[in-house]
């Protein structure tokens, strides 16, 4: 029985309660809802998104780099468009804080990425890859721990839970802003959903509708 | 003891040795087929210097000859006068196989001349190269000591000079037709030589005989051009065997690495860039360029950043020698640290760049740049790792899609248009037509938000992802 229990610790699928980490030492997602529901993002280790383009995965992680730049440089790898730096910074997020390679290889991704982590220089990297084997995931997810720093997966495809995740979200557009679902969150339950309202932060974006828009749109 | 004179006898043949052991070696003239050198194996066969090549054939059937090649022992040459330099300041070059070396105004430094030898001796013994060392009062007192065999270090003056009287004229630097004038007059040795009144001998010889015994007595003084070493790493390097996988390349690498460092910590420099040249036997040599952007003078960080560049190499050829060069050199001025930060930071940001780049290219690795252009396509910069602009207040892009698509593509997908319009115009100059494109921020039925632009012909296009 005890080695069991050993070889499930060694696995990563068993957590000690001694090991949850404490309040104070997750950061703030910027959204009260997030933060009520999840205490805020981990404070290290290796998360995974999943979630189609263009439905504001990168703008829900908008606070977190704006918080993450005074410790260190973002790393932004293979992402599937050009980025802009206006938007950023008009978001006050600082170009010279990014650090972008584009047009890498899959291998060299994860390479890359590892680098980063291990240099120490970069609080977070953000990378674009569909799916990550076992042995890549938890390279990554130590070089994190060793530096005290997030590494975190944008994919569209259904991500591997037994990978030694710290949290993974699945992202759904809503007309109002977006809904989050949990997939996986270490040492917590999953299965959780709740909605973000982004109508006062992105008015343009997420309108409010009046009451004849509204029932236009339902009988359409 | 004031000049000391290090006489090489066969820096190719000991340099040659390293590479074959136990080979009896030989230097042969290509064009007189004439022995120049022999290494102490063919000796040892009966091979001598000035036989021909055939005879040295049958008398040691195992004789490898090597033709000569003066630049190589140049460079040999420099690399010994390299090396001393460590431990004595006034060094000159005596080429083709010789180094001379002031003495007095090192004793300063050292208790007696034997400690000083001895620092000496320390540094030759690294090196494969036999030497006869001899030192004198003057500069080609010690030269003829040496070259006539009869190397010897610690002579009381008056010892020196019986010494020097018993030297043969064949070895000085007389001019031949001097030497064979007094060997007709009996004179064969340097004594009898000193012996005559100078007033007679200028009536006798030319004035080369004249200048030459001043010099070597000490009446005039001739200071030789002192070695001042050359702020330039370039070594090169012979495999003792063919490399054909790239990364293999590292080992020899290793210890002209070793060098570099010891370089650049002398001269308190630091490399930004360095270039390797492979040599091939058909191909045309192959550089490569390594840049640290910081500038680097640890060996091992070297290392790390070749063998990013070698593992992907592909040769062409095996690969016979190689040659390592730094160029692009920065004062080392270290940064000041956060001791107390949390993460530890083993590399500086130009240190992670360079790794970066070794591996994954220059173009691959970007700082996203601010353009504050009102045109989208204009928008899309990325330089690669320039200075950056002051940051201005980009308020006004507040609603621009943080990922843009480097070309626009038609709209295919039925949108629903949340807000807009907003126009852009951009005159082109060189047409001269003005493009006007209205904005539209769009969703899709899968609830992407997408940036549109219609054109005047009412045509629509995809620009952006709001992601």
């Amino acid at each position: 029985m005890h080695s069991l229990l050993e070889q499930l610790t060694q696995r990563q699928w068993l957590w000690q309660g001694s090991a949850l980490p404490a309040a104070g030492q997750q950061l703030s997602s910027g959204y009260a809802e997030f933060d009520r529901q999840l205490g805020g993002w981990p404070a290290s280790g290796l998360l995974v998104l999943q979630s189609q383009p263009a439905i504001g995965e990168l703008r829900l992680l908008l606070p977190l780099f704006k918080q993450l730049q005074q410790q260190g440089l973002l790393g932004l790898i293979n992402p599937p468009q050009l980025l802009q730096a206006e938007p950023l910074a008009a978001q006050g997020i600082n170009p010279s804080q990014l650090l972008l390679l584009s047009g890498v290889s899959e291998t060299d991704a994860l390479w890359a990425a590892e680098q980063l982590l291990q240099s120490g220089l970069c609080s977070l990297v953000l990378l674009w890859q569909r799916a990550l084997v076992r042995k890549a995931a938890r390279r990554l997810q130590l070089a994190a721990q060793a530096q005290q720093a997030l590494v975190l997966q944008l994919t569209t495809q259904q991500p591997e839970l037994t990978l030694p995740l710290a949290l993974a979200l699945q992202l759904l557009p809503q007309p109002q802003g977006l809904q989050l679902k949990v997939l996986k969150r270490r040492a917590g339950w999953a299965g959780q959903q709740f909605y973000l309202n982004w109508q006062d932060e992105w008015p343009e974006l997420y309108p409010v509708l009046t009451r004849t828009q509204a029932a236009l749109a339902e009988t359409a | 003891m004031r000049w000391l004179y290090l006489y090489f006898p066969s820096l190719q043949l000991d340099q040659l040795a390293v590479q074959y052991p136990a080979q009896p070696m030989a230097l042969a003239c290509p064009k007189r087929h004439q022995l120049l050198g022999v290494n102490s194996l063919a000796a040892a066969a009966g091979v001598k210097v000035g036989q021909s090549v055939a005879t040295a054939v049958l008398l040691c059937r195992e004789l490898q000859l090597f033709s000569p090649e003066p630049a190589r022992v140049k460079q040999l040459l420099q690399q010994l006068a390299e090396r001393l330099y460590q431990v004595t300041a006034d060094l000159a070059l005596q080429p083709p196989d010789a180094l001379l070396i002031r003495v007095s105004s090192m004793l300063k430094l050292y208790p007696d001349p034997a400690r000083y030898w001895q620092q000496l001796q320390l540094q030759l013994a690294d090196c494969p190269y036999q030497y006869l060392a001899a030192a004198g009062q003057t500069p080609l007192a010690a030269k003829l000591l040496a070259r006539s065999g009869q190397a010897e270090l610690y002579l009381t003056p008056a010892a020196e000079q019986a010494k020097l009287a018993l030297c043969p004229l064949t070895a000085s630097d007389l001019p031949a037709a001097s030497i064979e004038q007094l060997a007709r007059l009996g004179i064969r040795q340097l004594g009898p030589l000193l012996a005559l009144p100078a007033a007679e001998l200028a009536r006798r010889f030319s004035q080369d005989v004249l200048q030459y015994l001043a010099a070597l007595t000490g009446r005039v003084l001739q200071l030789p051009q002192f070695y001042r070493p050359r702020l330039q790493f370039n070594r090169e390097l012979q495999l003792h065997y063919e490399i054909t996988e790239s990364p293999q390349l590292l080992k020899p690498l290793q210890p002209l690495l070793q060098q570099l460092q010891q370089f650049l910590r002398r001269a308190n420099l630091l490399c930004q860039r360095l270039q390797l040249t492979l040599q091939f036997r058909q191909h045309s040599p192959l550089p490569l360029q390594i840049r640290a952007r910081a500038g680097e003078a640890c060996a091992a960080n070297w290392q790390q950043l070749l063998s990013l560049h070698l593992a992907q190499l592909q040769l062409p050829e095996p690969v016979y020698a190689l040659q390592l060069a730094a160029t692009d050199y920065v004062p080392d001025q270290r940064a000041s640290c956060n001791l107390l930060a949390q993460r530890s930071q083993p590399l500086s940001k130009a240190q992670l760049l360079s790794v970066l780049v070794a591996r994954l290219g220059e173009q691959a690795v970007v700082t996203p740049l601010l353009s504050l252009s009102h045109w989208p396509e204009a928008e899309s910069s990325a330089s690669t790792l320039a200075a950056l602009p002051a940051l201005n207040a980009a308020l006004c892009y507040q609603l621009r899609p943080i990922l843009q698509l480097p070309k626009a593509l038609p709209l295919t997908e039925a949108v629903t248009l949340l807000s807009g319009a907003e126009r852009l115009e951009q005159l082109c100059w060189q047409s001269g037509t003005l493009l006007q494109r209205d904005y539209y921020l769009a969703r899709t039925e899968q609830g992407q938000l997408w940036w549109v632009y219609r054109t005047p012909q009412q045509q629509w296009y995809l620009q952006g992802w709001f992601s």
